[in-house]
């Protein structure tokens, strides 16, 4: 059996581990004669080396130990508490044996880089403060309903929340969506944050040039205007200073520039780079859109609010929409759940219902331009499920503990994996 | 009295294997010859590990032949015994003898 030249290469790195010098080629040639004469194949060569590695490894830490007891009975330190003793022994073996340090020092070096990795990605997902001032200030809002006690919200429903709730300086609803750019007469896919207004003020963080969307950019028959990532600004108009004001051309229409956000801003959670520019969204009440749940919402709590304070506000809020739109029950047949909830927890997850919800609910709120593009679709969806999971940073966190506020709201009892009706209710 | 340690079972088996291979006693040779005559199936890392322990109590003495291309350039590792191993061998047969005496004819009273 002829082997590739690679095979042997590999052995004799096993072997190396535990067969100092020229013994591991020795058993190298030896296992490839035996493969040759018995024509057995190139798997059974590295399995039998990597036995051999293991009986001679094992054998010298055997004799590693033999070699402390030995030592041990020789000091008459039966419980060897000494340290400098535990480490001088420690010291000898690993230089009778180089090999098993080695492997020793790897095997350490291996289990240290995989739990420093590990904590990284623990700090940075679930401990690790937001990137926003206050960041324990910030809040996720959801809707629940019985199949879910966190999803996503209707827009009648942020629109009260907005009008209602005391308990926050700000809140905002945001959801993604692709766009078609028309730059330089090439037509790319960017990614973009539909957000309402109060978005720069829930994540306090000012723009570098220009202005932030102000209430009238989000009320019905706004024009579409948008803020730049630093980085988008910098890709499509050469960090032209004088961009305010000039248009951001899209497939299906055009958006004023009003302002650049600063470098590094990015919308924590959403995506490793942040969306490329953010729109302005507009709601509108005459929609009476309660059905569809799709909008991730956030809030930032008044200084002298209270979480607590903030739950039981929106218990109140879900208990009167729930009476004041009592239909519900009468199509779910389930009771009013009206228990709003501040529970912590370290691992948010937030649902996008895309195709199904966001088409008919812009298309009946009038919005004259831009459109999403033929397919909105999340980034991190697979375009044939409606629903998915994404994990969102943007609930509130304290630096140890994120926090969130659950209401149930009035329409929370549908189930948000129906389409959204086609009128409102 | 002085203190003797006889032979392990499988130290017998492999310096009485290089024994028997004279000049052609290395890894692959010694395994088979074992199993051939003695009908003991033993591992390849046994024998491995035992070569390793005889020579480094000085029963054994090994030494590396020319690469040959059969064997993909590797080296075979040759093994010969040292008078200490072939004192042991008698040594622990000579115990062996003496613990079977008054037990033959053909293990009589096993």
């Amino acid at each position: 059996m002829r082997q590739r030249a690679w095979w042997p290469s590999i052995a004799r790195w096993i072997l190396a581990l535990g067969v100092p010098g020229r013994g591991a080629d020795a058993i190298v040639g030896d296992l490839r004669e035996e493969a040759d004469q018995h024509r057995l194949t190139r798997f059974w060569l590295l399995r039998e080396a990597l036995k051999i590695a293991g009986r001679m490894l094992f054998a010298r830490s055997v004799g590693i130990r033999a070699t402390i007891n030995r030592e041990t009975r020789r000091t008459g330190d039966s419980t060897m508490s000494g340290i400098l003793q535990d480490v001088r022994f420690a010291l000898r073996g690993f230089r009778n044996s180089p090999e098993l340090a080695a492997v020793a020092i790897l095997t350490l070096a291996l289990g240290i880089g995989a739990n420093t990795a590990v904590s990284s990605i623990v700090d940075g997902v679930l401990l690790k403060a937001l990137p926003y001032p206050d960041p324990d200030r910030m809040v996720r809002i959801y809707s629940s309903w019985e199949q879910s006690d966190r999803g996503n919200v209707s827009p009648m429903d942020f629109l009260d929340w907005q009008d209602q709730a005391s308990s926050f300086s700000a809140v905002a609803a945001i959801i993604s969506e692709d766009y078609a750019h028309i730059g330089t007469g090439e037509l790319k896919v960017v990614f973009a944050a539909e957000v309402t207004p109060g978005f720069f003020e829930v994540v306090a963080v000012d723009t570098a040039l220009g202005r932030p969307f102000v209430g009238d950019d989000g009320g019905p028959g706004a024009d579409p205007v948008v803020v730049l990532s630093d980085g988008f600004w910098q890709r499509s108009f050469g960090s032209d200073p004088d961009v305010i004001g000039r248009s951001l051309r899209l497939e299906t229409g055009s958006a004023t520039i009003v302002g650049v956000m600063p470098p590094g801003f990015v919308l924590h959670g959403w995506s490793d780079t942040g969306p490329d520019f953010w729109i302005n969204m507009v709601l509108d009440r005459a929609d009476n859109n309660r059905g569809g749940h799709f909008l991730g919402v956030i809030g930032r709590l008044r200084e002298d609010v209270q979480l607590t304070s903030a739950r039981s506000e929106m218990d109140t809020i879900g208990r009167d929409l729930a009476e004041l739109y009592p239909r519900k029950l009468a199509l779910d047949g389930d009771p009013p759940l009206l228990m709003a909830s501040v529970r912590e927890r370290i691992w948010r997850t937030t649902r996008c219902f895309r195709s199904a919800t966001s088409t008919p609910w812009r298309t009946a709120s009038g919005r004259r331009s831009p459109f999403p593009v033929s397919s909105p679709r999340c980034r991190r969806c697979s375009p044939s499920l409606p629903w998915c999971s994404l994990q969102s940073a943007y609930t509130g966190s304290c630096p140890k503990v994120s926090r969130s506020v659950t209401a149930r709201s009035a329409s929370g009892w549908r189930s948000a994996r129906s389409p959204p009706p086609s009128s409102g209710w | 009295m002085m203190e003797r340690v006889l032979l392990g079972e499988l130290e017998q088996l492999i310096l009485l294997a290089v024994l028997r291979l004279e000049t052609e006693a290395y890894a692959v040779s010694v395994r088979e010859q074992i199993v051939d005559q003695s009908g003991v199936q033993v591992s390849r890392g046994t024998v491995y590990v035992t070569l390793d322990r005889l020579e480094k109590k000085g029963h054994l003495e090994s030494w590396f032949a020319d690469p040959t291309p059969e064997r993909g350039g590797k080296a075979k590792r040759y093994y010969r015994v040292t008078p200490l191993a072939v004192r042991a061998l008698q040594t622990s047969r000579t115990a062996l003898d003496r613990m079977w005496q008054g037990i033959e004819p053909a293990g009589g009273k096993l």
